[in-house]
């Protein structure tokens, strides 16, 4: 497979969604004490973060992820290049009011216990007393800290202080979360479960930049990606236009009685070299497996020394609708003018000829049946925004 | 100011969950309970004042401005590079707030340990003002210890009553006067 090399430049039509984040010629060069070049961490990069997606910093280590989230948060400022955030210099001290930031490392006082640090961050954000109050217990709730809430944070376990550094980040309900690395340290249910937060995030209208290398955290939920190596990016787009493999198609079928599937590989073969076609069975997700495994292990123990596993998103950061933000997201994923050329699914299904689909089917169906082929979906025109709006919005559901 | 004062808590709880104030009253005490056994005094209230007084607030006054360089350069310098200010400067407070609230964090703990420090001094020294003689106790109370005079109530205001007696009775002489013996 290969990734799409080239970045688009920005376009006109990509403006239809608000951009959060606007990158522009962004350029980080670290020089040593004489003023001399040591290091291009970042070099000449270009991106944008529409509003409410999940935008995927990736990369390997060094690669300049990291110095790219300091500049964008101000804690570092560019060689060269332009940064907007929310329309407005990563300095602007109001602007912060509505970022949420993990960084890396948690960089935690370590005497302050789990409560003691949410309360000192909301004070920050000049929350009232109540509001500080009310989110703290919810957010220790949220990231199984609530047990070992006046346990210092210096005695934390990394998996530990990456919830509360987590929980911290979202203490203000930010509009744009700035994840550096989120699961680094953390066990496969706290994965998870970060993973899933950052997903409940996103139905509520939330954006969120997640930089990490760890390419499984990226899939599960970035929208769109970019590709960092050595400072530069090498690939960016939508991530399941990233992934496609537009020369190739997977079925996925119940089991077949022996006869059915040699008759429908020999009929494969008579087009395709026999070494092109892959048969095997599917196995379940390792990750589920193991998450399965601790589910009943969880029910079995009741107490443990560390984080408990959270039991739900807090509220304030749930919302009311997170349906309709789903359908209404996805919609706007869907019929959104980008200047990109269409998914390789959709040109899959264009190419496949008529002929072809009902000679796979009558091939498939059980010999002398007169069964009739089933029902395929008509084509929609590309073009046709009415008609997809009401089919996605029926099968989603209407927004109330 | 919530977010100062935030910053000021912070730097205060520091302080004290290290320890360092702990162990800088101790010091404190230590010196102030222990200096004027190491330097005696002549029985006069001026030498025993120098004493208990002046090393003693030289010591404080020392020990408190190392405490001071102590908690700006450790609390500024060691939230630097452990990355722990890069936290704060990522929230919505400007630079000069963070700077503001430890410099107000710093001086609440320096008023706690001057206050500690000072009243341990002054109570040293009216406990051990008897071993004066009874002259030499009046001098410190009357040339030394007069900034207390300060403190007590404020004398009541006669003058007015005075004036106003003197004034009726030189009008009562004056009548007096100026009736003829018959």
């Amino acid at each position: 497979m290969k990734l799409s090399t080239e970045i688009s430049p920005p376009s006109p039509t990509a403006g239809v969604a608000e951009n959060f984040v606007a990158v522009r010629g962004l350029t980080k060069v670290f020089k040593d004490f004489w003023g001399r070049d040591k290091a291009r961490a970042v070099d000449n990069v270009d991106f944008e973060v529409r509003r409410g997606e999940v935008f995927g910093l990736l990369g390997p280590n060094g690669s300049g992820k990291s110095t790219t989230v300091k500049l964008l948060l101000g804690l570092l400022n560019p060689t060269r290049g332009h940064i907007e955030v929310f329309g407005k210099s990563p300095d602007h001290v109001a602007t912060k009011e509505r970022i949420g930031y993990l960084p890396e490392e948690s960089y935690l006082y370590r005497y302050f216990n789990s409560g003691e640090t949410l309360q000192f961050f909301g004070k920050l954000f000049d929350l009232p007393s109540d509001e500080r109050r009310r989110r703290t217990e919810q957010l220790l709730e949220m990231v199984g800290l609530k047990a070992t809430q006046m346990r210092a944070v210096g005695e934390f376990s990394k998996g530990m202080q990456r919830r509360i550094g987590l929980a911290q980040a979202l203490i203000n309900d930010p509009d744009l979360v700035i994840l550096d690395e989120p699961t680094a340290g953390l066990d496969l249910i706290g994965c998870r479960e970060v993973k899933d937060l950052i997903v409940a995030l996103a139905r509520r209208g939330k954006t969120v930049i997640l930089s990490s290398h760890l390419l499984a955290d990226v899939e599960d939920v970035c929208d769109r990606v970019v590709i960092y190596y050595g400072g530069k990016i090498h690939a960016a787009g939508a991530l399941n236009e990233l992934l496609a493999a537009p020369d190739a198609v997977r079925l996925t079928l119940p089991a077949l009685p022996r006869e059915t599937m040699q008759r429908l590989l020999d009929f494969i073969r008579q087009d395709i070299v026999a070494d092109r076609v892959q048969m095997d069975v599917p196995t379940q997700n390792l990750e589920n497996y193991f998450l399965g495994v601790m589910e009943k292990a969880r029910a079995a123990q009741t107490q443990t020394s560390g984080a408990s596993s959270g039991n739900r998103v807090a509220e304030y950061l749930r919302g009311a609708n997170d349906a309709i933000n789903v359908s209404d997201k996805f919609l706007q994923r869907l019929t959104e003018a980008t200047p990109e050329k269409s998914s390789p699914a959709t040109v899959a299904v264009a190419e496949t000829s008529r002929t072809e689909e009902a000679k796979l089917t009558a091939l498939v169906a059980p010999p002398q049946s007169a069964a009739p082929a089933p029902k395929t979906a008509p084509p929609v025109a590309p073009n046709d925004d009415a008609k997809i709006n009401e089919k996605l919005s029926s099968l989603l559901g209407k927004k109330e | 100011m919530r977010r100062c004062f935030a910053i000021a808590s912070q730097t205060v709880t520091a302080a004290f969950r290290f320890r360092a104030v702990v162990a800088v009253v101790f010091l404190l005490l230590i010196c102030v309970g222990g200096l004027p056994f190491v330097i005696k005094h002549n029985g006069t209230a001026r030498m025993f004042a120098q004493v208990m007084l002046t090393y003693n607030l030289c010591v404080i006054t020392g020990l408190l401005a190392f405490t001071t360089l102590w908690l700006a350069c450790g609390t500024l310098a060691g939230e630097i590079s452990s990355g722990q200010l890069q936290m704060v400067v990522a929230k919505p407070i400007a630079r000069w707030q963070i700077w503001l609230g430890k410099w107000l964090g710093i001086l609440a703990v320096n008023a706690l340990l001057l206050g500690v420090a000072a009243s341990a001094a002054a109570l040293l020294m009216f406990w051990r003002a008897h071993e004066l003689s009874p002259d030499e106790q009046k001098i410190l109370h009357q040339q030394v210890l007069v900034a207390r005079g300060g403190l007590r109530e404020a004398p009541v205001d006669l003058e007015t009553d005075v004036e106003r007696m003197y004034e009726k009775r030189a009008t009562m002489n004056r009548f007096a006067i100026s009736i003829p013996n018959s």
